[in-house]
């Protein structure tokens, strides 16, 4: 799959592009992150790298080949990483991983199939940890795990365990389906 | 730090949320500062396994990330 369709639209401003773009982009630009992840929160990295190629596409040259626009993220993300690791001067070494070879970075997009089998593992959930995974995804990072917790009337403690048992659950549902998500 | 304590600070650091500076950069979570770098790998994995069910169930392939992504731009 080549994301760099995506890429006019970018540049032109267009978000819903950028959102299709993101889909597929995110997560080999996680990966791209692994050999940092004692290091370097990779979440604010992605985040971080996510909104710079909002404001920096047009400085992407395509080269002929595939992906380019997340070829670009890529590097973006690991110039971020070492830069944050130089900021706060720390000592634990980094793992000796070698790079990423490209062929990590092939975005994908989801199965439908496998939409529906997740959703209805969801839907099996028990109230309290459906309610606060529900409330975790719907907020899409705007609130602190607080004020989720504060609004579903739990304790902080109480809504992170709920969120943990949630996913347990749901990836034990998914087994039962044999299905693994990585 | 018991294993409680170390489940508690790795749920907490799955969440998209992250907090910001008035310049809007956006810092490392609290929880995952407090974290050893052998459980900073393991909130990656998780994330990555997190942010896959949640793109798979969003309408638009989404995972909270790009939402809360989108939601800056807006």
């Amino acid at each position: 799959m080549n994301l760099d369709e995506y890429l006019l639209g970018i540049v032109a401003g267009d978000q819903d592009s950028f959102a299709r773009w993101m889909a597929g982009a995110e997560r080999p630009i996680r990966e791209s992150l692994r050999r940092f992840a004692a290091s370097v929160d990779t979440e604010a990295a992605v985040q971080e790298t996510l909104l710079r190629i909002w404001l920096v596409a047009r400085r992407c040259r395509p080269d002929g080949q595939p992906n380019s626009l997340l070829r670009f993220a890529i590097g973006i993300a690991r110039n971020l990483a070492l830069s944050e690791i130089r900021r706060r001067r720390r000592e634990e070494p980094l793992r000796d991983a070698p790079e990423p070879p490209a062929s990590c970075a092939e975005p994908s997009l989801p199965d439908p199939a496998l939409r529906e089998i997740i959703q209805r593992c969801l839907d099996k959930l028990p109230p309290k940890p459906a309610a606060a995974l529900r409330a975790r995804i719907e907020s899409a990072g705007a609130e602190p795990d607080r004020r989720l917790a504060d609004a579903l009337g739990m304790r902080l403690n109480t809504l992170l365990q709920n969120i943990t048992r949630a996913r347990r659950l749901v990836a034990q549902c998914l087994q039962h389906s044999g299905i693994e998500v990585h | 730090m018991d294993a409680h304590d170390r489940d508690a600070l790795i749920e907490a650091a799955l969440t998209a949320w992250r907090p910001r500076s008035p310049d809007g950069l956006i810092h490392p979570h609290p929880a995952w500062a407090d974290l050893a770098p052998y459980d900073r790998e393991a909130v990656f994995d998780a994330a990555l396994q997190a942010r896959a069910v949640e793109s798979l169930v969003d309408l638009q392939g989404l995972s909270t990330t790009a939402r809360a992504v989108l939601r800056r731009l807006a």
